[in-house]
């Protein structure tokens, strides 16, 4: 990215106002129950090899993606490439004011009335507390069926 | 004996129907039918089998305030925009139907937002309406008034989309008029004109309840198109925000593909089916009898 890009370009950190904070997301390896045992070991040969330090260091450096395990700033390659270019590293040192993504049943559901709490909220319809109590109950009503 | 039997059940009549009832039935009876069946359903995820539950989801419904707050909105779209837009039709239609130059301009003038797709439409009006930027609020600030966020601000986001579906709808609907005002029979205005009625009275005597098959017609049209149209809420608000601009059809919509609940989306489905069907029968029932057809 950094090679191609024919524009100057800089990586900060999300600014905050009361606390930092961190989006996170990503793509996923999955494991099939119903696969064959072959096809375990297999898919779990190949997991391994993608997330293995020296591979997460090399994806990193290709692609501008952060480096998926703490390992991966450990190899030479990662670690020469963020002496090299510091804003490599930003995506990491930022990891620490993350918290863990809203998991739950009916997730696009629940963060729906998260997001219409935040507009109540931003427009003055409510204020942020009413808006989130709101939020939650219509949440609970919801996961009612789950419990 | 066959051939009696094959009289009877007027095989060549069901074969003649066969072609259009197969159409009916797979996607119009089928579905609604599927729709009702799953409304009483539900399944934890799509892989676990779907269990009857009874009238648990309408329980659910109800307890639902987005479902109560967009058939609100639905609502206030109905009554904001249908009046409206058949007013203007009728006005635009005897504009353009009456001996001035240019009524072919005009027509085509007046037609245009309904041969635009809804998408495109869309997309030309959030452009109309973004605070700064948006062409209204920069000719509100020439006069020195500072304009509205008009699809940001809950207050009156639903009116600017009405506003949108008046100037989309009216131009359609000024078609159906078009073609009856050009049926009437110009004897009646002129034997009108001889007894010197004024032409707000021959407007009000003549052809207002000439034209009421027309505005029964369009009556109708115009109430489906109220709960039909959804395709600008992707573009402009996407029911944002809070839901102010949320409309019954759209909530389906992302309840069925967003939330991947297709059970409480057949649910309010069945509510929509039964709303519309309800509305179709009174207008023809109650305002059918009371109009003249020749």
């Amino acid at each position: 990215m950094k090679n191609k890009a024919k524009f100057d370009f800089g990586v900060a950190k999300l600014p905050g106002n009361t606390e930092l904070g961190s989006p996170t997301g990503g793509g996923n390896f999955y494991i099939f129950k119903k696969s064959s045992a072959e096809e375990k070991a297999a898919a779990l040969k190949l997991v391994k090899f993608m997330t293995s330090p020296e591979q997460a260091a090399h994806w990193s450096k290709a692609t501008g993606y952060m480096g998926v395990g703490p390992s991966a700033y450990e190899t030479d390659t990662l670690k020469a490439y963020v002496k090299e270019f510091p804003p490599a590293a930003v995506a990491r040192d930022q990891l620490v004011h993350a918290t863990a993504e809203l998991s739950t049943h009916e997730a696009g559901r629940v963060r729906k009335f998260l997001d219409d709490a935040i507009q109540a909220a931003l427009t003055g319809q409510m204020s942020a507390k009413e808006a989130l109590t709101d939020a939650q109950k219509q949440a609970k009503s919801t996961l009612r069926r789950y419990q | 004996m066959v051939l009696s039997m094959l009289k009877r059940f007027n095989l060549k009549a069901w074969l003649l129907l066969l072609p259009a009832l197969s159409l009916l039935i797979a996607f119009t009876h089928w579905p609604t039918i599927k729709s009702f069946w799953r409304s009483v359903t539900w399944a934890r995820s799509d892989a676990a089998p779907a269990k009857f539950v009874g009238l648990e989801n309408y329980q659910i419904l109800l307890d639902d305030p987005v479902f109560w707050k967009v058939l609100e909105n639905n609502f206030w779209y109905a009554i904001g925009t249908v009046p409206t837009s058949i007013a203007l039709a009728i006005a635009m239609a005897l504009w353009v139907n009456s001996k001035i130059r240019f009524t072919g301009l005009l027509r085509l003038a007046f037609f245009t937002p309904t041969i635009l797709p809804m998408i495109t439409v869309a997309n030309i009006w959030l452009f109309f309406y973004s605070p700064n930027i948006g062409l209204f609020n920069q000719l509100l600030a020439l006069v020195g008034i500072e304009g509205p966020n008009w699809l940001g601000d809950p207050d009156i986001a639903l009116s600017s989309l009405m506003i949108m579906t008046v100037w989309k709808e009216a131009g359609f609907f000024m078609i159906f008029y078009l073609a009856a005002l050009q049926t009437l029979s110009p004897e009646l205005f002129e034997a009108a004109k001889v007894e010197g009625a004024s032409a707000w009275r021959m407007f009000r005597k003549i052809t207002f309840p000439l034209l009421m098959p027309t505005t029964l017609f369009v009556l109708i049209n115009a109430l489906l198109n109220a709960f039909k149209l959804v395709d600008h809420l992707f573009i402009l608000t996407k029911g944002g925000p809070n839901n102010a601009s949320n409309l019954l059809l759209y909530y389906i919509y992302e309840t069925a593909f967003s939330f991947l609940d297709s059970y409480y989306a057949a649910t309010l489905t069945v509510v929509m089916l039964v709303t519309l069907a309800i509305i179709a029968l009174v207008q023809m029932l109650l305002i059918d009898r009371r109009i003249h057809y020749r």
